[in-house]
């Protein structure tokens, strides 16, 4: 891992969400959704990467947020799927707090 | 394959295998959309292809439509070199062109096992830069292609009752 391969990967991250938020003028809001779950695989690809991804929670919830990336945009599913997420985040936020 | 097996098993390809798109393939790739229908026959296209790794990502990052890592990317573009004085009027036309050549693009993938995605949301003026495009040279529609990773269940379509109707529209409707 170097700093420069790091910086460079989030280089590219930073412009595809400089873009994202350019194209969202324009695309339906459903995009944002997707767009910022997209987001959030990418950074969490850049961890894995590098090597510093070992969190078995961030381990977990990076394996269903690629399986959704691939998938087709489905917003009911998704909502659902994101409300089940945030609710195991929360969980896990308060399991660190203890 | 007969042509219409292609149409009925093609499908939006967003997840791709790591494996790379061969010379050979490409080249039919681009044949096959370079053989699609033209307005006045006048093929006011460009296509790009992009296959290099560090381009493909930064072609990525400006194209949050691209999904997943696609072995290559195909610009699809309206060439106004000829008609610059006609950008306004002939660009709807274009669209129609650059149409009939994406989905020719997409059948022959189907055909040599590859599949893609269009791809809409992409910085066309960004895109542009990046690849050296001049001016009268713009890209209009991007299309992801690789070996597909799998191949995704077919999406529920209109049924024709709702979409196709002989001699007129029916009346009251």
């Amino acid at each position: 891992m170097s700093a420069e391969h790091l910086q460079e990967e989030f280089f590219h991250l930073i412009a595809y969400m400089i873009t994202s938020a350019r194209g969202l003028y324009e695309e339906p809001a459903d995009y944002g959704v997707f767009r910022l779950l997209d987001s959030a695989g990418r950074l969490l690809d850049i961890l894995q990467n590098q090597g510093l991804l070992t969190d078995r929670f961030l381990l977990d919830l990076k394996q269903k947020i690629d399986a959704e990336r691939e998938n087709s945009m489905d917003n009911e599913r998704q909502r659902q799927l994101l409300d089940e997420w945030i609710l195991a985040i929360s969980d896990e936020m308060r399991r660190r707090l203890d | 394959m007969n042509t219409l097996e292609a149409i009925h098993s093609r499908r939006s390809i967003r997840a791709f295998t790591p494996d790379p798109i061969s010379d050979d393939d490409l080249i039919t790739l681009i044949q096959a959309g370079a053989a699609a229908p033209s307005a006045g026959n006048a093929q006011r296209w460009v296509f790009i292809a992009v296959r290099n790794p560090k381009r493909l990502l930064a072609v990525q990052s400006l194209a949050p439509g691209i999904i997943s890592k696609p072995a290559a990317v195909i610009v699809l573009c309206a060439d106004y070199r000829q008609d610059v004085a006609l950008r306004e009027t002939i660009g709807e036309t274009i669209g129609y062109d650059l149409g009939a050549a994406l989905q020719n693009i997409l059948l022959a993938a189907t055909e040599l096992g590859l599949g893609g995605c269009p791809v809409g949301s992409f910085n066309a003026q960004g895109l542009a830069h990046l690849l050296n495009l001049p001016t009268d040279i713009e890209p209009k529609l991007l299309v992801a292609i690789g070996k597909p990773k799998f191949i995704p269940p077919k999406p529920p379509k209109k049924p024709l009752e709702d979409i196709f109707f002989e001699e007129t529209y029916p009346v009251g409707s």
